[in-house]
């Protein structure tokens, strides 16, 4: 399987922890121990789902400033947004396509049940002689 | 901020209500000549190569674009419930960076539709499209292998069939 961009960037959606990170960090930069605080989590283990959203490029952590402050990188969340605009496009047309199709299907099968009806009769009759 | 809120548990969630029965809506989503008829943009025309609807078969369809372009897909069916909820693997074939707008597609989704009665003749769709969790790829491989063998011992069955004639 070919790892790409959006996937790196979804798989590192797909946590519920990391998620939250983001959230934090959507409103301005944050050193690891203030990450750490609202989750009750060892500084290990928020480092690990740091690099996890580093890798995606989802943030970035400072070199400069000695504190090291994580910020949030926003432009594979624009990417990923932007898929997935496009995605639920697509279903959004193949489900106006789907209602049209179900009303038709339905239009016929009204039609055809009354056909259905008569030949049924008509078996009845058949199999009685 | 709206990206973080949007991908909460799966990253897409599309929800539609139809008026047909509930019934009706699995039929039409899971038999090839109905989901010939609807699936694919507006303009597209959808060929169902292979839909072998049981948990480890796999689909095959290919979406032809007014110009002729062909998209194809594939998908692993990995858990049927009946008239309830399908699971399935959701790969993009080759060509479909273009139909993205020349992005990367991501790779290895997961899809989850639910099929839900409003009333008599109304029903509801879900469906959601998430990235794998760890436990949905292993599931996905011990389907992929279970399908794999599957389909071997079939054709064995019937060779061993012919030898015998």
């Amino acid at each position: 399987m070919r790892t790409d961009h959006l996937s790196s960037t979804f798989a590192a959606l797909a946590d519920p922890t990391r998620r939250a990170i983001l959230a934090k960090l959507a409103s301005g930069e944050a050193s690891v121990g203030e990450i750490a605080k609202p989750f009750k989590m060892s500084l290990p283990a928020v480092s690990k789902h740091l690099k996890v959203l580093s890798k995606a490029g989802l943030v970035k952590r400072s070199r400069t400033a000695q504190w090291r402050p994580v910020a949030l990188q926003a432009a594979p969340l624009k990417e990923a947004l932007d898929w997935i605009d496009r995605y639920r496009d697509f279903w959004e047309q193949s489900f106006d396509r789907l209602d049209e199709y179900l009303k038709e299907l339905q239009a016929q099968e009204a039609g055809g049940k009354k056909e259905l009806k008569e030949n049924g009769k008509a078996k009845a009759r058949g199999k009685k002689k | 901020m709206t990206a973080v809120e949007m991908a909460n548990e799966n990253v897409i969630e599309i929800i539609r209500e139809f008026d047909a029965p509930r019934d009706l809506l699995w039929d039409v989503w899971t038999e090839s000549k109905h989901v010939e008829k609807w699936f694919g943009p507006k303009g597209f025309d959808t060929r169902v190569d292979e839909l072998d609807f049981r948990v480890g078969g796999k689909s095959h369809y290919v979406m032809v674009g007014p110009d002729g372009k062909e998209y194809p897909g594939k998908a692993i069916f990995l858990e049927i419930s009946p008239k309830d909820r399908i699971v399935s693997t959701d790969e993009f074939g080759d060509g479909f960076e273009e139909v993205g707008g020349g992005v990367d597609l991501p790779q290895g989704m997961i899809l989850t539709a639910l099929f839900d009665v409003v009333s008599e003749k109304k029903s509801k769709l879900t469906v959601r499209v998430a990235h794998p969790t760890p436990e949905d790829k292993k599931k996905h491989e011990a389907m992929g292998v279970v399908g794999g063998w599957k389909s071997s011992f079939e054709k064995m069955d019937e060779y061993l069939a012919e030898l015998q004639k």
